[in-house]
């Protein structure tokens, strides 16, 4: 009996030191930039063929969640939300259909959203905080259309399904919810806080005309909810080294406020062949930006700026 | 830029979970409904349809329909790389099963303990088909630590605002130098000459912006010098044909001016 024991401990210790492996092969806990190693099984098949129809399983193929108390005159509508969970990581992602009846439901996207995590589907995963557009968190892709979901109305029209997914081309972390890592790190990158050295004249706040103030306008609303990088082709294909229209504005931002004095240098760390000039004016930014502000306006004003110099 | 303590958990479980990678979902999500799946799904019904039609094969207990099993099962195998060769065994097979194993019935005791053949798995085999797209996304990497800023290339001013003044310059003087001599009438072989030099840099530049934003270097390494080399030689030689044919012939305005009149 002892004997058999002893075995198992032998054999359980055995297991347990094959498991621990050098940190020259795993990755250390903080660090996020050697994801080359400690690879799950389902990652084979894809070192085979890296994108195996990682694609979406439409709606005809998933259940359809109804409205829990359906009434007589009820306007049900239906969406169509993608819904990929990370605890399965295997799964494909697929597309879920909810049906609500919209006489209960708010007027807007969000409200739909928060309606089925309440009352039908708490497992639905999106970021929401402020519901008035000035947060930036709800942003996602609306029947097309990057959009903040607190400042999207629900159309009307109950014979057409409204579809809903993550913002285009960023790594999803769950459902609605894309990983916004890279996204921030571009916008650190361009130093997006007040640098110089020479002290305010008067020792006091540092004063700007009202026409140096008004060149901020349009530029200082942007709430950085990443719907305008996520709709720009170019960001799509280099979003490694392009910094996209959203970190660009907040970077000319900085280059057109009068009271700084590293307008040169923030320029010079434009001034390559990826992060500005893989602009090519294709407009998508201006046209979705759920503030209203232009984004392409800004990063021509850039170039413009750097032209001949 | 704070990341709130829950999405870092949220991120990091999926980090883990999914073995240190976060995966891009699918790049046709702006796509209408039908546009994203059309080709691949159709063929794949297709096949899927073809194969469920399918009587499930009886395992061969007779030693005569070997040959022609044989034949089914290979040509099957290669199915999976061409699907028009599937039809083909689908005939075989049925031909097979129409004559021989329909007639010869397997004891229960043997027809048990043969595995069952499943439809799952045969459908299985269809998807290993190769779809792939042409730069699917990698598993994203995240040089750094969350809190550190990107890092900021060194200026490059000659690929950066000169090139863009350059190009700019180029392109600009480009429109008067193809509507000025129709509208004068007159055919200027130095003006001819330099619309030919703009052209060729107009486009070069053009090529060139295609090939950074779809080949990119850090991706695809060979095939991006592959193509510019391309594409240098390319321009060479549309500058050599463009000179002879200045020199030789009687210029690219005139050329324009007689297809455009006869």
């Amino acid at each position: 009996m002892a004997s058999t024991r002893i075995l198992a401990r032998l054999a359980t210790q055995r297991s347990a030191a094959a498991a621990i492996r050098t940190p020259v092969f795993t990755r250390g806990f903080a660090s996020v930039s050697d994801t080359t190693t400690r690879d799950p099984l389902s990652k084979v098949g894809e070192a085979i063929n890296p994108d195996p129809a990682r694609k979406v399983v439409p709606e005809s193929q998933t259940s359809n969640i109804k409205e829990p108390e359906p009434e007589k005159g009820s306007k049900l509508k239906t969406f169509h939300i993608y819904r990929w969970n990370p605890d399965e990581p295997t799964s494909k992602p697929r597309m879920q259909s909810y049906t609500l009846d919209l006489n209960k439901t708010g007027p807007m996207m969000l409200d739909a959203l928060i309606r089925i995590k309440n009352e039908t589907d708490p497992t639905l995963t999106f970021r929401r905080s402020c519901r008035e557009g000035i947060c930036g968190s709800c942003a996602m892709n609306i029947d097309g259309v990057n959009t903040l979901a607190c400042l999207c109305r629900i159309p009307t029209d109950t014979a057409k399904e409204s579809r809903i997914y993550p913002l285009p081309h960023m790594y999803v972390v769950k459902d609605l919810v894309p990983d916004m890592t890279l996204f921030y790190k571009q916008y650190r990158s361009v130093k997006p806080y007040l640098q110089r050295t020479t002290p305010s004249p008067d020792g006091r706040e540092y004063r700007q005309t009202k026409e140096d103030r008004k060149k901020l306008d349009g530029l200082y609303e942007c709430i950085l909810c990443a719907c305008c990088s996520t709709s720009c082709p170019s960001y799509w294909w280099n979003q490694e080294e392009y910094l996209g229209p959203a970190v660009l504005l907040q970077s000319y931002r900085w280059i057109a406020d009068s009271r700084d004095e590293k307008k040169a240098e923030r320029q010079d760390a434009l001034n390559n062949s990826m992060s500005l000039y893989r602009c090519h004016t294709i407009l998508n930014c201006s046209r979705t930006c759920p503030k209203g502000l232009n984004p392409a306006l800004a990063i021509t004003e850039i170039k413009k700026s750097m032209a001949f110099t | 830029m704070e990341v709130s303590s829950n999405l870092l958990g949220a991120w990091q479980k999926a980090r883990d979970c999914t073995g240190g990678r976060l995966y891009r979902a699918p790049s046709d999500w702006s796509a209408p409904k039908d546009l994203g799946y059309n080709r691949d799904e159709a063929s794949q019904t297709i096949d899927r349809r073809v194969l469920d039609d399918l009587p499930p094969p009886t395992p061969p207990n007779h030693l005569h329909s070997l040959s022609t099993l044989q034949f089914s099962f290979v040509a099957a195998m290669a199915s999976v790389m061409r699907p028009s060769l599937l039809r083909q065994s689908q005939a075989a097979q049925q031909r097979v099963f129409s004559t021989i194993t329909r007639q010869t019935t397997l004891r229960p005791s043997i027809a048990a303990a043969l595995p069952k053949p499943t439809t799952a798995s045969r459908v299985a085999a269809f998807h290993a088909t190769q779809r792939k797209a042409i730069l699917p996304a990698l598993p994203q990497k995240i040089k750094g630590t969350l809190n550190e800023p990107t890092a900021v290339p060194d200026p490059a001013p000659a690929h950066g605002s000169y090139h863009w003044s350059f190009e700019r310059v180029v392109s600009a003087g480009l429109i008067p130098l193809t509507i000025a001599p129709f509208a004068a009438g007159s055919l200027n072989p130095v003006m001819d000459s330099v619309l030919c030099a703009l052209l060729v840099v107009h486009s070069h530049i053009g090529f060139e912006a295609c090939i950074i934003d779809y080949f990119p270097r850090r991706r695809v390494p060979n095939l991006y010098n592959a193509s510019m080399w391309a594409l240098r030689i390319g321009t060479v030689t549309l500058g050599i044909a463009l000179y002879s044919f200045e020199t030789n012939d009687v210029g690219i305005t005139e050329l324009v001016s007689k297809l455009w009149s006869a």
